[in-house]
């Protein structure tokens, strides 16, 4: 689609409109394609349409006249203006925009629709860990299109009135398959879907629940880690898991939002909720099913796939010391079995010391950055799966936190 | 528009291309645009690149492991008997949203020879470090960084904290290691508490972007001579962090400079080490 005729659409015969043909046909030429389906807002999506053009010096010649418009103010940065998506002053195109692009994509899929069956999902394989609390293993693995996302623990607790589903796997076809498992064993109503925080492996699968009578329930940073990470995401995983497993995933925020501690009814069944500050994340939730003793720990507890640091380092050791005290007698782990508590804790804890004090260590000794990600932690290789997958990463992570102290 | 209608011929194609694209393959394809003569022309107004070996060296890990920090070093590589000398070095990160990460502009007497920090990296991209010579010329080096997997976003981990460090300032010095005082070489680390919001983010409940905010200037001297000074856009990593070589002159303080999008100015300075350490 050719720059000029997206936003001539997206913003109707006005003078405005105009301003922007004009720039565009003079700084761009047919051979300029828009791809709707990346398009965020469609401040980046010009500059990269224009950069896109052979005939791009002409781009500069209209920095002056872009940065008048206010959605295209950029920071000035001597010559070069990076065209920010600076939209807080004027929203309406923007939404505009996105409205041509779902009409766009709606057109596409309503032609597709007429070709492709609505496919059946075979339920997901739970175990019944407790009476009416039933749980999938997620595989220690990546997220890859093979296994579908399918890498994090899932589960549903059934009440006297109705059901609440703890996180919904890393695609839709995970969480549509979920949703199977939970029609296998019982037809009341999903009342609540509790996210234990924002990841991938974790949230990809809501939109199989999203419907009126379904409330999605998150920690209070939830909402702000998904608008800041959610794209980011879904353009990642399209590359790794490809379009197919991710063209329906939809970030949906929760509504619900828990400050400190919350309790939910699913009828004679109390849940009680509780955001812990940043640790695993900083939007890291678990819930107690207080009848049976059974912890959703969500990733505040890895068991046998390494810990994934994308919070605090400091904030997690701390957080397991009050995690600990959490009254249950089994856990259910973001990653990892089943298993006791609080006895699960302690390989965690004894990798997140080893990681804070070797990194603690190389700060110490004036050690770059890139000597954390060689080396700290490196005694634990052999007790973790995905060790070399992840293990860098938090080391990194550490150190840029540690050097802070 | 309809002075083209080539366009709107095009416009159907990608319509056609798009539905069978979607139902023969269905995987993303990778997007195999390169953007850099396009940068070349933006960034250094197509003045000619000159082969950077013997000249500049880029440093990165293959894959970032975490991509709202990944670990960069720009190294002079030039001989000790060049006469020329680094009068700045650009840093390009093709596909981020705002490519260009940086400018560092090298004090003429400070003898720079090596800088490290830390960048997003949103895709699967070429980095580019472009070295301004003293000739004029303009010498280029490349590496290529895999994208992060996993739950690793180019955001901030724990926005409360950021918030609450802006404007706090660090800094260090470093033994060079395997070079004796006599050598005159220091090494440095700056270190500026900032969130360093890229203005990429929309807010799911408002619709609004959060606006840009960053460290967009920063200036270290000793006393009065400029050791170095950098130009940063949103690829740079929150908490700028700066580590460099330089060779003191003989000053008693290190003071540095900071400024950012909405006109903060942070200052600070520091006592250095004389003691050859």
């Amino acid at each position: 689609m050719h720059a000029g005729n997206y936003f001539a659409d997206a913003l109707g015969d006005t003078p405005k409109a105009q301003r922007w043909m004009n720039v565009l046909n003079t700084a761009t030429g047919p051979e300029v394609q828009l791809k709707p389906k990346t398009a965020k807002c469609y401040a980046p999506q010009f500059a990269r349409a224009i950069q896109k053009s052979p005939r791009c010096s002409a781009w500069r010649r209209h920095l002056t006249f872009m940065n008048q418009m206010p959605r295209v103010r950029g920071a000035n940065f001597g010559k070069w203006v990076p065209v920010c998506c600076n939209a807080g002053r004027s929203n309406r195109d923007t939404r505009e925009a996105k409205k041509m692009l779902h009409r766009l994509l709606a057109s596409v899929v309503l032609l597709m629709a007429s070709t492709t069956a609505q496919a059946e999902f075979d339920p997901l394989p739970v175990d019944e860990i407790a009476p009416g609390i039933f749980v999938h293993l997620g595989a220690s693995e990546l997220m890859t299109s093979a296994n579908e996302g399918a890498i994090a623990n899932v589960g549903f607790i059934v009440g006297g009135d109705a059901v609440a589903v703890i996180d919904t796997g890393g695609s839709v076809n995970e969480g549509k398959k979920l949703l199977a498992a939970i029609r296998s064993h019982t037809d009341k109503p999903i009342r609540y879907v509790i996210n234990t925080h924002g990841h991938p492996d974790h949230v990809f699968g809501n939109a199989a629940f999203q419907s009126d009578s379904t409330t999605f329930v998150g920690h209070r940073n939830l909402p702000r880690a998904l608008a800041t990470r959610g794209h980011f995401y879904i353009d990642s995983f399209r590359r790794i898991m490809g379009d197919e497993l991710i063209k329906d995933v939809v970030i949906v925020p929760p509504t619900l939002l828990i400050d400190d501690t919350h309790e939910l009814e699913l009828g004679g069944r109390p849940l009680k909720l509780r955001a812990w500050s940043t640790a695993h994340s900083d939007s890291d939730l678990t819930v107690v099913d207080t009848r049976t003793g059974t912890l959703f720990a969500g990733d505040l507890l890895f068991l046998a796939h390494i810990p994934v640091l994308d919070g605090s380092l400091r904030g997690w050791l701390k957080t397991i010391d009050d995690l600990g005290k959490v009254d249950a007698r089994r856990v259910v782990p973001g990653h990892g079995a089943v298993s006791d508590w609080p006895a699960a804790l302690s390989d965690e804890r004894r990798y997140l010391d080893r990681l804070g004090s070797d990194v603690r260590a190389l700060v110490k000794a004036g050690k770059p950055m890139t000597a954390a990600a060689d080396t700290a932690a490196g005694s634990e290789r052999s007790r973790w799966d995905l060790f070399d997958d992840y293990n860098a990463r938090n080391a990194t992570a550490a150190f840029s936190e540690i050097e802070w102290e | 528009m309809l002075r083209h209608p080539a366009r709107l011929l095009g416009l159907a194609g990608l319509l056609v291309a798009m539905q069978f694209g979607a139902a023969l393959a269905p995987a993303a394809a990778a997007d195999p645009y390169d953007p850099w003569p396009g940068l070349v022309q933006d960034i250094f107004n197509n003045r000619d690149m000159n082969d950077g070996s013997g000249v500049i060296a880029i440093e990165m890990p293959y894959r970032a492991e975490d991509a709202a920090i990944v670990p960069v070093t720009l190294r002079s590589v030039l001989a000790p008997d060049d006469l020329r000398r680094v009068v700045a070095i650009t840093l390009v990160i093709d596909q981020n949203p705002s490519p260009m990460a940086a400018r560092f502009e090298l004090g003429t007497a400070a003898s720079v020879s090596q800088i490290s920090t830390r960048v997003r990296v949103n895709n699967y991209t070429d980095v580019h470090a472009v070295a301004e010579l003293s000739d004029g010329k303009l010498y280029v080096a490349k590496t290529f960084v895999k994208a992060s997997g996993g739950c690793s976003a180019p955001a901030a981990k724990n926005p409360e904290e950021a918030k609450a460090r802006i404007g706090q300032m660090r800094f260090r010095q470093f033994a060079r290691s395997g070079e004796g005082p006599t050598s005159g070489t220091r090494e440095a680390q700056i270190m500026i508490g900032h969130p360093s919001n890229s203005g990429l983010q929309m807010d799911q409940v408002t619709q609004l972007y959060v606006p840009a905010f960053f460290v967009n200037e920063l200036r270290v001297w000793q006393d009065d001579a400029a050791v170095l000074a950098m130009q940063g856009g949103i690829s740079i990593s929150e908490d700028p962090n700066i580590r460099f070589t330089y060779v003191p002159n003989g000053a008693k303080g290190v003071r540095v400079e900071a400024r950012d999008t909405e006109g903060h100015v942070f200052r600070n300075e520091w006592q250095v080490d004389n003691s050859g350490m």
